[in-house]
């Protein structure tokens, strides 16, 4: 739905009619990306028509981005936190 | 609407260490201290309710000062096996701040001596965003042999 939109605003029906999916399962999916604040909803008359707001996905591509370099390190870390404790362990017990 | 798999952050590493080790690395407060702060941070202060329900903290030092915060409520606890907790940073790193994650580490164990340690992050809020970016996310796999890989010949 969200690639489609960034071609341009689409109206609901126009959204759904490609997708193996109800019209009122897409008006769900619509609703849950406008809670999301991913996608504007203008109503004019009857009809729905929706527009991509892409600035939050470009958010979404940061915190990923930055828990993937804080997992990195903090695995490395971890990784000769545990060997310096496994080498003093021995060297206290033999 | 995507209908691939929900976008995770994936980690995995084999660990010279057994899976109870690695299980305290997450839940003993003395070990947390160890490892949990980003580069030249330390931690300041880490506490951890080991319950299902129980609340976890840590706290981390910049060298200028400046507090970074961390909050979680433990999901899931399999001693040695698996733990699942909620994780949201409260700041000042406005990007992540508030951001309410969820972790699930699984641990699998060849040996006494060799666990794999699985960290899988996901965004509470936003699986709709995530799928949308389907495809797009560089696998950190490739990395993480790189980083291996160099920790190897840095052991030898």
């Amino acid at each position: 739905m969200l690639r489609r939109l960034v071609d341009g605003p689409l109206t609901v029906s126009e959204l759904a009619e490609p997708l193996p999916m109800s019209l009122a399962a897409a008006s769900r999916h619509v609703r849950v990306l406008e809670e999301s604040g991913l996608l504007r909803r203008d109503v004019s008359w009857r009809t729905h028509t929706c527009t991509l707001d892409a600035e939050p996905l470009a958010a979404i591509r940061s915190w990923i981005e930055v828990y993937e370099h804080f997992w990195r390190n903090r695995f490395d870390t971890l990784d000769e936190v545990l060997k310096d404790r496994r080498r003093k362990r021995r060297g206290t017990t033999s | 609407m995507s209908t691939g798999p929900e976008r995770h952050l994936v980690f995995s590493r084999r660990f010279s260490a057994s899976a109870a080790e690695l299980y305290e690395a997450w839940t003993e407060p003395e070990v947390m201290r160890l490892w949990l702060a980003a580069g030249p941070n330390i931690v300041v202060q880490a506490q951890a309710d080991v319950r299902i329900g129980g609340a976890l903290l840590i706290r981390t030092q910049a060298p200028d000062g400046t507090l970074h915060t961390i909050n979680g409520t433990y999901r899931d606890l399999a001693p040695e096996k698996r733990i699942v907790m909620t994780w949201t940073y409260s700041g000042p790193v406005a990007l992540i701040c508030g951001m309410e994650t969820l972790i699930e580490i699984a641990l699998s164990a060849h040996s006494d001596v060799e666990t794999t340690m699985t960290l899988t992050q996901t965004r509470f809020a936003s699986d709709e965003a995530a799928a949308a970016y389907e495809g797009d996310w560089p696998s950190c796999f490739e990395k993480l042999t790189t980083a291996l890989a160099g920790a190897n010949l840095k052991q030898e």
